[in-house]
Parts: structure tokens; C-alpha cells; sequence
């Protein structure tokens, strides 16, 4: 699969505070394998990043426990 | 769900996850995740992984597929989530120091947007109910683990009228390239009721087209599973629950019957209405065949909305049976 057929993923959920939100949404939801791939919380950071590797992004809405 | 750009990001917010597919210029190439009772098992791995590869094979080529893909977003009544009225959605961005979680819920957002249509003067649920309907109300079963492929079409169904079977592969709806469950009920919720949409789909190798007719009253969908549901209009601040064996057996009621205790009268309306904590609901306007509360609850919802409504509660307390009329 070439790099334009791959996807982004960028993960937003409901702990959308500002000030260490995507740490504390790691912390607690506790990703233990695909954590290093995620961007956390940040679609325009992910959107960024999108365009500069010009793939698409899978973006998950999620609840947090 | 702070901070979320909703003319972006919109989708059913009684969902606790929800998939986008996006093009680094914004484009929304698809959805992911079904709605409806029925959407656990209707979500699978192999659904999603045909989705994502179907959302790359329309990114290959964005070019061509802009004018379908332009209806996968749809403006927002309000463009950003903190602009809704909600009291979490307050809390959150006051900092509230009371409130420990700091978060919004993705249903807290459905039922924000639920009180902006309550809003209107014509309100009426079925405005809720009708946002996102499910392929079934067309006729539709499809299957979940390929996504838009037809798994069942039912008999005198608007789908079968159309023409379409079992295998047929949907490919779009009113020109919107479909990856997914999720995207054909978001096709789906931009037809009018009574409406009509135009399918294109693919049968033994060839592309087809043909016709939804779709009659008046098709589009709203069962409310019963949504959690945004609870706090629809009229908000009574009533807490029932269904009798338990043990008080089903002291009241010398059956388990199929209707018995729904009242755990908490919150309400000034429930108050009013002289309902008091371990009243056990008999019936609601005659009705006895509400045994789950979340049906009683529906039924209120959608039967009394009206402000100044009233209903009529058969009420079993200490051995005596008496009528409460509820005033909303």
C-alpha cells in the first residue's frame, strides 16, 4: 500500500479541555498498542499533518469511560 | 466534544463512537458507525475496513468525486459545540469546580440539539426522530460486515418497489458515494418526507439506477434507544423503574403486567401532581402495556409534548388504586 493510501489517525472525544487534555485522555483511556499512532485531541493539528503527508484522516469520535 | 466544529463534524450524537473519513482539504469521504437499537452488532471490524478502503479509493480520486462528496456535510444549526445551551456544556466552560469530569458528551450534544428544535413553535418529536433514519424504514437490511451490500429487502417495501435485491451493492444515494451503514442513514437524512431518492447501485458487475418512493411518514425512526431521549420535552424529573420480583410478588402482580415504581419525584409538575416516591404506575392514560420505563417514558415524549399537556396516571399506593393527572 503506497503512502497516499494510508490514513492519519486522529482521536477527539469528549474531554475537550484546554491544558494537558490529550495526556489525561491517554491517561484515561488507557491506548496500549496503537497509542504512538494516534494524534490526541488536536484535529487541527491532525489536519496539518494531513496535508503536509497528503493522506486522509481517519478520525474517531469516542466516549472515554 | 468542546471546541468541535459542527458545520464539520456532524453526525448522531447518541452514538458513544463515531468514525470520519477526512481529505487533508476538509472533504468528508465517509462515515462509520451504524445507528439504531441494532448498531452493536451492525459494527464489525470487517465493516470498517472495507469503509476505510473505500473512503481511500474516493480520495484517490477526490477530484472527480467533489460534487457527490459535498453532501456529506450539511450546516449546522449552530457552528460550534460551546455555542448550545446545555447545562454540562455551561459547566464545562465556566471551569465548574463541582464538576470533576470536565467533559461533554457526545449526547449531550444530541440533546442541545434536540432543545433548539423544541424550541420552534411547531415543534413536534418526530422532528428528533427523523434526523437520522436507518436503512430498515426504506426497507433495507445490509450487511455489516461488507457495509453496503443488500442482505435483505423487505416484501411491500419501498426498496422492493424499487427494484432492489439481495446482492445488489449500494454505490450512491442522491449522488453521494456510500462506504458505509453510517452513510447511507446519513444519505438517507437528507430526503424529505414524503420524498423520493435516486439509488445507484451494482448488480452482477453492472451499474443500475433506481427509485425510493418514499411515502409520507417514512422518515422517523424509533427514539427508544437514545439517551438523549431522557431529557426531551416535557422533562418531568420523574425516576420510574420496573417492580422487581420481590415487589411484584408482595403486590400480587405479574411479571408480564405494567408495574413501574417511583423511585424520585423531582419535577414540579410530578410534584404538583401529588406522585410520591414508591407510587406504583398502573397505567398512563389507560394504557397498561408500557412495562419497560424507558417506553413509558417514550410515550410521554412523544404523545404529551405540548406545553400545557396532560396525562392521567393509574396509581397503586398502599393497597388503594387512585388517578393523578399530570400537568406538564
Amino acid at each position: 500500500m503506497s503512502s497516499r493510501m494510508t490514513l492519519l489517525l486522529a482521536l477527539i472525544c469528549a474531554l475537550g479541555a484546554a491544558g494537558g487534555c490529550a495526556k489525561k485522555l491517554r491517561d484515561r483511556i488507557d491506548d496500549q498498542v496503537a497509542a504512538e499512532r494516534w494524534i490526541y485531541d488536536d484535529y487541527e493539528a491532525a489536519l496539518a499533518r494531513a496535508r503536509t503527508e497528503r493522506k486522509p484522516l481517519f478520525v474517531l469520535f469516542r466516549c472515554v469511560p | 466534544m468542546r471546541g468541535v466544529d459542527l458545520d464539520q463534524f456532524q453526525f448522531d450524537f447518541d452514538l458513544s463512537m463515531m468514525i470520519f473519513f477526512v481529505a487533508p482539504d476538509g472533504t468528508v469521504l465517509g462515515r462509520y458507525c451504524a445507528s439504531g437499537a441494532d448498531r452493536h452488532r451492525q459494527n464489525t471490524i470487517a465493516g470498517l475496513r472495507r469503509a476505510a478502503e473505500r473512503a481511500l479509493e474516493l480520495f484517490a480520486r477526490l477530484d472527480e468525486e467533489r460534487a457527490g462528496l459535498a453532501g456529506k456535510k450539511r450546516p449546522s444549526p449552530v457552528a460550534r459545540v460551546e455555542e448550545l445551551e446545555h447545562d454540562r456544556i455551561r459547566k464545562v466552560e465556566t471551569g465548574d469546580p463541582g464538576d470533576d469530569q470536565n467533559c461533554v458528551h457526545c449526547h449531550n450534544v444530541q440533546e442541545a440539539m434536540n432543545a433548539l428544535l423544541e424550541r420552534r413553535r411547531d415543534y413536534h418529536p418526530d422532528l428528533v426522530a427523523a434526523k437520522f433514519p436507518l436503512p430498515e424504514q426504506v426497507g433495507l437490511e445490509i450487511d455489516p460486515d461488507d457495509g453496503v451490500l443488500i442482505a435483505g429487502v423487505r416484501a411491500d417495501s419501498a426498496a422492493a418497489r424499487a427494484g432492489l435485491r439481495v446482492g445488489d451493492r449500494l454505490l450512491r444515494l442522491d449522488g453521494q458515494p456510500l462506504i458505509s451503514i453510517a452513510d447511507v442513514t446519513w444519505a438517507l437524512g437528507a430526503v424529505p418526507d414524503p420524498g423520493r431518492a435516486v439509488l445507484l447501485y451494482e448488480r452482477e458487475g453492472k451499474e443500475r439506477g433506481a427509485e425510493l418512493e418514499l411515502a409520507a411518514g417514512w422518515k422517523p425512526a424509533d427514539l427508544l434507544w437514545r439517551v438523549s431521549v431522557n431529557r426531551m420535552r416535557p422533562f418531568l424529573q420523574l425516576w420510574v423503574e420496573g417492580a422487581d420480583a420481590e415487589e411484584r410478588a408482595s403486590l400480587g402482580i405479574g411479571d408480564q403486567d405494567m408495574a413501574l415504581v417511583v423511585r424520585g419525584v423531582f419535577g414540579p409538575a410530578v410534584r404538583a401532581a401529588g406522585i410520591r416516591k414508591d407510587d406504583v404506575i398502573r397505567a398512563i392514560d389507560g394504557r397498561r402495556d408500557l412495562v419497560d420505563p424507558r417506553r413509558f417514558t417514550l410515550f410521554i415524549r412523544l404523545n404529551h409534548f405540548q406545553r400545557g399537556a396532560s396525562f392521567v396516571l393509574e396509581i397503586l399506593r398502599a393497597g388503594k388504586t387512585l388517578e393523578l393527572t399530570v400537568k406538564t
